[in-house]
């Protein structure tokens, strides 16, 4: 695929993805395909300026809809996330923040000045019913905090035992918050507590109400590692329009990606099988991550 | 491993790296890999072995690869499927001794855009071969070329003259005749 075609292709698809996780959460997009699976909110909002730059749609309704519902937003999380963020992210998510302060009083990260963004009035408090908003719905129930991000990451997987610092990772919450939390969880009844030896005396979880917290939550709605997910999207779409021309330096820009965003790429759980040359290197990937950000948008299924 | 149109793809990519980064560099090849760039050999070689860097004319030894050469070079070996340091300059301390006399004006240039190869010559790599291989010993890979560049019984005898300017010891220079006449030179002893 010649470069421009595949830069277009990656940024509409990065595009797909962001519609439909905001038409989940209530945005007049025309299609949802994410009806099954949970948004996570503030890996959405960071990387949506970011995408914003290519459709200005998306940007003023995300605005639109984070000024009505900004009580639903988590600043550490915004905080903590931000900090992994590209620097081209955080500049374009700076401006966004900035833009939301003028319109609410909210204490979300990031430096800029505010966009000439309107309040277009159209957005709506979100149906915290829908399966995707679990995390909303958590929020609503257990406050914006690190116990519902806990919840939300435990629920789908009742029987399996977490450490403080894989919760901290997924949450995106400091590990001192998560191991109070972790705490009173079990002080509560709420996850039993047990000691693994084997790895220097660390303490793991497992949920211990399930049933009863999804009779008040509802049933678990699968996870997907959106925050890293939303990584790779941006690299992915940086790498699309800024690689060089040439396709050896090409490959060796896309080796670089694969060195960058190895800890994210281990998260989401798919790999590029790259051949070996230039031209193998250089097709291998594209397919790659045209299928990975289908798959992301849910247009098809899960690449390898 | 490289054979011929591997090495030759590989450093063709390299050579548009470099040219991408707008880099450029000289170096002296020597070895298998020289062979094969001279079409001298069909024997696949796991790397591209640099006796020096050529800077303003002059050659220069070198301990490492420039950084952004290293780097380039490990990002070619990652997009070609070979060894992280497919080149290196592991005879570079073959220069404390000095390189046969006139090796520079009989080098060969091979060019990869701004990457630029001087490939010993083949007398001369029947010099660093017969150096290579009275160590080595006749089972070598470095006896195998040798023989395989088919010199003649005065270029290995000035081969030797030159060898021993490198090891002086007694021991090195029985090794070395006994490679002489291992490959037809019988008086090797007295010609030395």
């Amino acid at each position: 695929m010649p470069a421009t075609a595949f830069s277009a292709s990656v940024r509409d698809l990065a595009l797909e993805v962001a519609w439909s996780l905001w038409a989940e959460l209530g945005l007049s997009g025309w299609t949802r395909r994410h009806t099954d699976s949970a948004v996570d909110l503030e890996p959405l909002i960071i990387a949506t300026p970011r995408l914003g730059e290519w459709d200005v749609r998306l940007l003023e309704e995300a605005f639109d809809w984070c000024v009505l519902n900004s009580r639903f937003v988590s600043a550490v999380r915004l905080r903590n996330l931000l900090g992994a963020a590209d620097e081209p992210t955080r500049r374009s998510f700076g401006a966004f923040a900035a833009t939301v302060r003028a319109q609410k009083r909210v204490s979300w990260p990031g430096e800029g000045s505010p966009l000439s963004l309107r309040v277009t009035g159209r957005s709506e408090v979100p149906d915290l019913r829908r399966p995707a908003l679990q995390q909303l719905r958590l929020r609503a129930i257990l406050g914006v905090s690190a116990r519902a991000e806990i919840i939300r990451w435990m629920l789908p997987e009742p029987s399996r035992f977490f450490g403080v610092t894989d919760l901290a990772n997924r949450t995106a919450y400091g590990k001192d918050n998560i191991a109070d939390a972790l705490e009173m969880f079990s002080l509560a009844g709420i996850l039993t507590r047990t000691t693994m030896t084997t790895a220097g005396n660390q303490k793991l979880f497992r949920l211990d109400a399930g049933a009863e917290l999804v009779a008040i939550a509802g049933a678990a709605t699968p996870c997907p590692e959106w925050a890293a997910r939303f990584r790779l999207l941006l690299g992915l779409v940086a790498i699309a329009s800024d690689a060089p021309d040439d396709r050896a330096a090409r490959g060796a820009a896309v080796y670089a990606f694969l060195q960058e965003f190895r800890h994210d790429l281990a998260r989401v759980g798919t790999f590029p099988h790259l051949g070996q040359g230039v031209e193998a290197v250089n097709d291998d990937f594209d397919r790659w991550s045209t299928g990975a950000l289908r798959s992301w948008a849910g247009l098809d299924a899960t690449p390898r | 491993m490289l054979d011929a149109s591997r090495l030759e793809v590989a450093l063709s990519t390299l050579g548009r790296l470099l040219s991408e980064r707008g880099l450029c560099y000289e170096l002296v090849a020597v070895g298998g890999s020289g062979l094969l760039m001279l079409g001298l050999t069909v024997r696949p070689t796991r790397d591209l072995d640099i006796v020096a860097l050529v800077e303003k004319g002059q050659y220069v030894k070198l301990r490492n690869l420039p950084g952004p050469l290293l780097a380039a070079v490990r990002e070619v070996a990652q997009i070609e499927g070979l060894a992280p340091n497919w080149i290196n300059p592991g005879p570079a301390d073959l220069l404390d001794f000095g390189l046969p006399e006139g090796f520079a004006e009989r080098t060969e240039t091979k060019r990869y855009g701004p990457l630029v190869f001087h490939v010993a010559s083949r007398i001369d790599q029947v010099a660093l071969k017969v150096y290579a291989a009275a160590d080595a010993g006749p089972r070598s890979k470095h006896f195998q070329d040798l023989a395989n560049l088919s010199p003649s019984h005065s270029e290995l005898i000035k081969a030797g003259r030159w060898a021993v300017t490198h090891d002086t010891s007694d021991a090195f220079r029985a090794q070395l005749v006994g490679c002489l006449v291992a490959l037809g030179v019988e008086d090797a002893g007295d010609r030395l």
